[in-house]
């Protein structure tokens, strides 16, 4: 991959113009990777032969004169923790260590079928159960911006590759900020769609009221070309046909044509990029400790968003204070009741000692599971038996939270907090103290527990370690959230950020 | 949070599915008893016993939908059993649970 040729605008540019090969963009993004992935650790599995296959049939279709969808060309890697037919899906996790996956998953097929590239599989935390990437079963992932660093998780494997030039985009999951998180640790964008917007059928599940498959980019406008593909009903079918039913059913919508012609209407207008833009900053985020970086990150944003037109308002999120505990609450029980599943009968790591049934599955789990793991299955089993009532409060939680952004969203159009408290931390350090680690979700479970979608820029002045500024728009309005995130990464580093990104 | 002795985990642990090492269950009950703090925190929130439906939680008011009922042949048998533990043909292996 050419140094600068981060965006899918430009590779497809240097494609259409011959300036280089599908086949030659694969082979010398295999030799980078080959060269780099001891120190970073993203991959768990990498299918080069499919991908150079892929790379030699986009040459065919350029050879005859085809021209190049939102996607065609775009390299790009897949949370292991997502399903992609014949690969490995191990989660991360003993449990799962032989396990090839049967089927696609709805995001991959359409990114296969739209000409997306598959590099391979990347590492997560053990069941999307963590926030460094240090509680997989088999690698660290390590920071490619500082290798004594973690990349954050859970979907640290997916961020760390795009971080590092591996591929365009990658697919991961969010659940109460696993995707976010590590795109602030890396230095990338990092989408977590409205719950409900894309499927999550392949997705394995961790706790499925929260779920979410999303993206992680080096821009928004690559962002709204993934989401565009992926989006519910991208494949056509009706929502009873689908294979996921909490997808909510929406009218189709182009986000690259929607940032174009805002793009071109501001162009036009001579606006500023935040003329006009409502932007809320909720005052319970900003009173919770965090790292000076983060702090001085934040001023640097709000600075740079005043001066392209913002208009910043103090807004407040009462019931923030209560979004970790139900967040946790929640996940523990959630997590106890899906990864029942894996009892090592039908598949899955399998004891070899055993002189029962019981013994069969207790033992497997015991093996297969890591102590994370297994540390959110009892606590989720505590709840359940002897503290139902904490799990109707969690509940109510997530009323009290909605009905506080509901209320906020009458007065602003987007929302802008810390994305997690600090920057990324040194492998080792706060992964022997849960509660710690925990802590880093507690700017990013508010839009988790409401479904809200929300974005993760990095907003750190140049040179410095990333630190990521978290947008949150309105439900189903991921155009309006791009939309800002495009106006922020403009209003931080100037005139767009990559060059290749122009059309 | 009620404190959590040995007994109590390894209750627990069946409860879970799980056959913990002794070691495992020692360090685990002082990660366990860390975990009030969420619990505490939740003291305030109120529940009303008589609360509806309308109280509870829903991300968007949608309704199942439903399927045809039509039977639907499944392809992808060879796949699957490639990931069984133990097989023989088209049947997986298990300990025997009828007595």
């Amino acid at each position: 991959m050419k140094k600068d040729c981060l965006s899918i605008q430009g590779i497809q540019n240097q494609l259409r113009n011959r300036e280089i090969s599908g086949k030659e963009l694969v082979e010398e993004t295999l030799k980078k990777i080959k060269e780099q992935e001891q120190k970073i650790g993203a991959f768990l599995f990498l299918d080069e032969e499919e991908a150079l296959k892929k790379g030699g049939a986009l040459d065919d279709k350029l050879q005859k004169g085809g021209s190049l969808d939102d996607v065609e060309g775009a390299l790009y890697c897949v949370k292991d923790n997502i399903m992609v037919e014949d690969l490995p899906c191990t989660c991360g996790s003993n449990m799962l260590k032989n396990f090839i996956s049967p089927y696609d998953g709805e995001s991959v097929k359409v990114l296969n079928g739209a000409g997306g590239i598959n590099l391979g599989k990347t590492n997560l935390d053990e069941f999307a159960m963590g926030s460094s990437t240090e509680h997989s079963a088999f690698q660290v992932t390590r920071n490619p911006f500082d290798n004594k660093r973690v990349a954050g998780g859970s979907s640290g494997g997916s961020a760390a590759a795009v971080a590092a030039g591996f591929s365009h985009f990658s697919l991961g999951s969010d659940t109460g900020g696993s995707l976010r998180q590590p795109a602030a640790f890396c230095g990338v964008l990092g989408l977590k769609p409205t719950y409900g917007l894309v499927s999550r059928h392949g997705l394995i599940s961790f706790a499925p009221s929260m779920d979410q498959v999303g993206i992680i980019a080096n821009n928004s406008r690559d962002i709204a070309r993934v989401l565009s593909a992926i989006r519910g009903n991208a494949s056509g079918k009706k929502r009873k046909d689908s294979k996921d039913y909490t997808l909510v059913r929406r009218k189709p919508v182009s986000y690259s044509r929607e940032l174009r012609d805002w793009e071109e209407n501001r162009g036009l207008t001579s606006k500023k990029t935040l003329e006009g833009v409502k932007i809320g900053f909720p005052k319970e985020f900003f009173e919770m400790p965090v790292k000076k970086e983060v702090t001085a990150a934040m001023e640097f944003a709000r600075e740079r968003m005043s001066a392209e037109g913002a208009e910043i308002m103090s807004v407040s999120i009462p019931h923030f204070r209560y979004g970790l505990s139900a967040y946790h609450v929640l996940t523990v029980v959630e997590a106890l009741s899906n990864l029942a599943r894996f009892d090592g009968v039908a598949y899955g790591k399998r004891a070899s000692n055993y002189q029962n049934i019981r013994e069969l599955i207790e033992k497997s789990r015991g093996q297969g599971f890591g102590e994370e793991v297994k540390r959110r299955l009892i606590l989720g089993s505590y709840i359940m038996e002897r503290d139902s009532l904490s799990f109707q409060k969690a509940k109510k939680v997530q009323n009290l939270l909605k009905e506080d952004f509901r209320k906020v969203f009458e007065t602003v159009d987007l929302l802008f907090t810390p994305t997690t408290n600090t920057t990324a931390f040194n492998v080792g350090k706060k992964s022997k103290t849960p509660l710690d680690m925990q802590r880093l979700d507690e700017f990013t479970v508010p839009a988790s527990l409401t479904g809200l979608p929300a974005i993760s820029v990095p907003c750190q002045r140049s040179g410095e370690l990333p630190v990521g500024g978290q947008l949150i728009g309105n439900y189903f309005d991921e155009a309006a959230l791009l939309k800002g995130s495009l106006g922020l990464e403009y209003a931080l580093r100037g005139e767009n950020p990559l060059e290749e990104g122009k059309r | 949070m009620d404190k959590l002795d040995r007994n109590e985990i390894k209750r627990l642990c069946r409860h879970s599915g799980l056959l913990l090492k002794n070691k495992e269950v020692g360090k685990l009950q002082g990660e366990l008893q860390a975990f009030s703090t969420y619990l505490k925190k939740l003291e305030d929130i109120e529940i009303s016993e008589t609360a509806s439906m309308e109280e509870h939680y829903w991300t968007h008011r949608n309704k199942s939908p439903l399927r045809k009922d039509e039977v639907e042949v499944f392809r992808g048998r060879r796949k699957l059993m490639q990931n069984a533990p133990e097989k023989d043909q088209n049947y997986i292996i298990v300990p025997n649970v009828v007595k």
